[in-house]
């Protein structure tokens, strides 16, 4: 059979979901639907503009996912979106901007977050004000992060992106210095120690759809959309198969594992 | 910070830091330095491993992932030692490789401790274990590694040719693996994706723990058959292997320090609450 | 235009075709398509490794004009870093990375500070645990007994002490705890799929940089 052995039904499952949301973003559109409110997002105008306020700096970090490997590319291109969004504001308000570059993932992504930091600059005729080694410093240790916390003492720390154990480490330095705290990863792991630590959180995939948010162009709503309509056939599998393998029948697993 | 005149409610909320981490350091040194013994419950996660690795038959093929890095060393190896202890007892022959930066010098220094019981069980090097050395691209070596492993390496860590090597000339591909195991403090859940759920081969994780309530989804529904919880795993597997090392010197540490953290977060809801209900 | 065409379209196009191709070698049986995704793999390490290398040029490149401008006191560490960084480069080139000369300046300088950083975790958390996890509403009550269960479960000693612990620990973990984070997959997965699609299918382009005008 053409179709590997085990896979049928999870091909035939993708194929829906991408035809789903093909209806829905070239068909229905996406102008009729609206993203519920997300705190975490509307928070980062409302720390910018405090950053403005006390003259204070903004620092926002994309992790160390970089975008080479599979896994963790996602997040951090959900986190240069926010980036973007945040250099906009930044450049708009006057507020400095800081974003630092972590690891090996942000060597892979230095080139992509300058770009688009000085776009932004640009875009609102501030391209003076970019400087690229200030703006973007590279910082290859957690520590080196921690001594930009102190150093700096920024008014917001935004860290939207793929994260290891560092999250705690920094979210506990920026929030000793009362920076307000806005964290978002894919990495299961680390979702608790934003959660417990930050003051608004983006918690799995919640970080997917910012740039439909921020940027409320419709085919990317209709995007959300179709995938919401999916979380509703899961659950209802998920009710299903319980109830099943409740009553001793193993038919939906057998099924989906065709 | 807590000033005098405040309330001993509020003070037991701002219990400096400074305090907390001396008395954290204490709650690990001591019991170092005077070990007590205590006891250690296995659980059912590293016995799934153990049994799995009891099924291993003289010249089943095992992957070990060599990807821990320094800074969790202190339980990555031990517990790599006690399950390729195990192996060896099993006479299953091991093939470790590494897709973390720090997996080669991590593997020699492993090896050191590890090199007399490979030179008890007559374990020779090409022939019954073999170290293939680092690999970049993480999920993408790992899914070249699992189709054919030559895409992925050509030669070993010390320069010779895959097909020189007689161990290697019977390994090819997910085929002739029994079971791989990761050491990793990065992503388990793409060696699930590239070895389990694309060619069902049996896979186990030895994890930190605060990854392991992340990845007991997978050891539920059967795609990690083994699951070693950090340090208390190493050392749940050196007590199953009935050769206690590292690990268990380590667990008295680790009772130490969690009911410390308990203590300090009942101090802290305890002051929390009383400033409440006195209305301050 | 000629420029856009570089800077969009190609790379749109690029990630179309090798998106539909990992896709299908994933899912279709096709040996043609396997031996291309492999190919393709093959050059996703060859692209890895050479990113580290292209890193290393960044990091020097940046690393000397902090020392140029010798502004405050990172240029120090600059210099710092470029010591350690040919250090390692040198020794592991000229005497290869399983050398004992090699293995003695890891073994000494990189093992010790990144065992010591590592941990360094602890003391972070110790201090969040303390600060945070205080019983302010009901859902942060039960975020508190939880880790307290959790906490003393994971005590060997408690443990074996109290039995009931480790019943309790195991329902909080395979049941309430596995729930929400297969809710939490499930729901990763479904964004990791639709982000999928909207950069195959060239909705998402933020990565690309901005279009003219905007």
């Amino acid at each position: 059979m053409i179709i590997a052995s085990g896979k049928l039904i999870d091909f035939i499952a993708l194929i829906l979901i991408w035809a789903v949301a093909a209806v829905f973003v070239w068909i229905v559109g996406g102008e009729r639907f609206a993203i519920r409110r997300m705190p975490a997002i509307d928070a980062i105008e409302e720390a910018v503009g405090r950053a403005v306020e006390t003259e204070k700096a903004v620092v926002m970090n994309i992790g160390g996912g970089g975008l080479l490997r599979g896994e963790y590319a996602p997040a951090t291109m959900a986190g240069l979106t926010v980036l973007g969004y945040v250099s906009d504001l930044t450049a708009k308000l006057g507020a400095d901007l800081i974003a630092p570059m972590y690891s090996d993932g942000g060597v892979e992504t230095i080139a992509v977050a300058t770009e688009i930091i000085r776009d932004a600059y640009m875009a609102e005729g501030e391209v003076e004000r970019f400087k690229s080694e200030e703006m973007l410093p590279f910082l290859p240790v957690q520590a080196s992060v921690m001594a930009l916390a102190d150093r700096v003492r920024p008014a917001a720390n935004i860290m939207v992106g793929y994260y290891w154990h560092e999250s705690c480490i920094w979210a506990e330095a920026f929030g000793r210095v009362g920076a307000i705290q806005v964290g978002g990863t894919t990495n299961l792991y680390q979702i608790p120690f934003f959660a417990g630590a930050c003051d608004y959180v983006l918690i799995g995939e919640e970080v997917y759809p910012v740039s439909a948010y921020i940027s409320k162009d419709p085919k990317l709503i209709a995007t959300i959309v179709g995938q919401d309509a999916f979380k509703w056939v899961a659950a209802g599998l998920i009710i299903l198969g319980s109830l099943l393998a409740s009553f001793g029948s193993q038919w939906l697993t057998q099924f989906l594992s065709i | 910070m807590a000033g005098k005149q405040d309330s001993i409610w509020i003070k037991l909320q701002h219990i400096p830091r400074e305090i907390l981490y001396i008395l954290i350091i204490l709650s690990m040194i001591v019991p170092l330095l005077r070990p007590m013994g205590l006891p250690i419950t296995i659980s059912p996660q590293t016995e799934s491993l153990f049994d799995s690795l009891n099924t291993l038959e003289p010249g089943d093929v095992m992957l070990e992932f060599i990807d821990w890095s320094a800074g969790s060393m202190s339980f990555h190896e031990p517990g790599c030692i006690a399950v390729s202890f195990q192996a060896v007892k099993q006479g299953a022959k091991l093939v470790f490789l590494s897709s973390a930066t720090e997996g080669p010098l991590m593997y020699e220094l492993m090896l050191e401790k590890f090199q007399p019981v490979f030179d008890e069980a007559g374990y020779v090097y090409g022939e019954d274990y073999v170290y293939l050395g680092y690999v970049a691209g993480q999920e993408t070596a790992l899914a070249a590694i699992a189709s054919d492993i030559r895409t992925a390496f050509s030669i070993d860590y010390y320069g010779t040719p895959l097909d020189e090597i007689p161990l290697m000339q019977t390994v090819h591909n997910y085929a002739d693996y029994s079971m791989i195991i990761s050491y990793t403090m990065g992503s388990p859940e793409s060696f699930v994706r590239q070895f389990n759920t694309q060619y069902n081969v049996i896979t186990h994780i030895h994890c930190g723990e605060m990854m392991t309530p992340t990845i007991l989804p997978f050891w539920a529904s059967g795609q990690i058959t083994g699951l070693l919880n950090g340090g208390v795993g190493a050392a749940e597997m050196e007590v199953l292997n009935k050769r206690p090392g590292d690990a268990v010197k380590l667990t008295d540490v680790y009772s130490f320090s969690n009911i410390l953290v308990f203590i300090f977060l009942l101090i802290g809801n305890v002051g929390f609450i009383m400033q409440r209900r006195m209305g301050k | 235009m000629s420029i856009k065409i570089i800077r969009k379209t190609v790379p749109l196009v690029i990630t179309f075709l090798v998106g539909l191709l990992m896709i299908g070698q994933w899912f279709l049986n096709v040996p043609s398509l396997d031996e291309l995704a492999t190919f393709l793999q093959q050059w996703g390490i060859l692209i890895a490794a050479f990113a580290m290398g292209l890193g290393s040029v960044n990091i020097i490149i940046r690393s000397v004009h902090r020392i140029q401008k010798r502004e405050g006191t990172d240029w120090l560490y600059a210099i710092w870093l470029l010591i350690v960084f040919f250090l390692f480069a040198i020794t592991g080139i000229g005497f290869g990375p399983a050398s004992s000369q090699y293995k003695y300046i890891f073994n000494t300088i990189l093992q010790p500070l990144s065992a010591t950083m590592y941990p360094a975790t602890l003391f972070f958390l110790v201090s969040a645990i303390y600060r945070t996890f205080k019983i302010r509403t009901v859902e942060g009550g039960l975020f508190v007994i939880v880790s307290a269960i959790i906490l003393l479960a994971n005590a060997p000693i408690m443990s074996a002490s109290l039995p009931f612990l480790v019943t309790l620990k195991s329902w909080i973990m395979d049941v309430e705890l596995t729930a929400a984070y297969r809710a939490i997959l499930l729901g990763i997965g479904l964004g990791a799929i639709m982000l999928g699609f909207r950069i195959i299918f060239g909705l998402e382009t933020t990565h690309l940089g901005r279009e003219e005008g905007t």
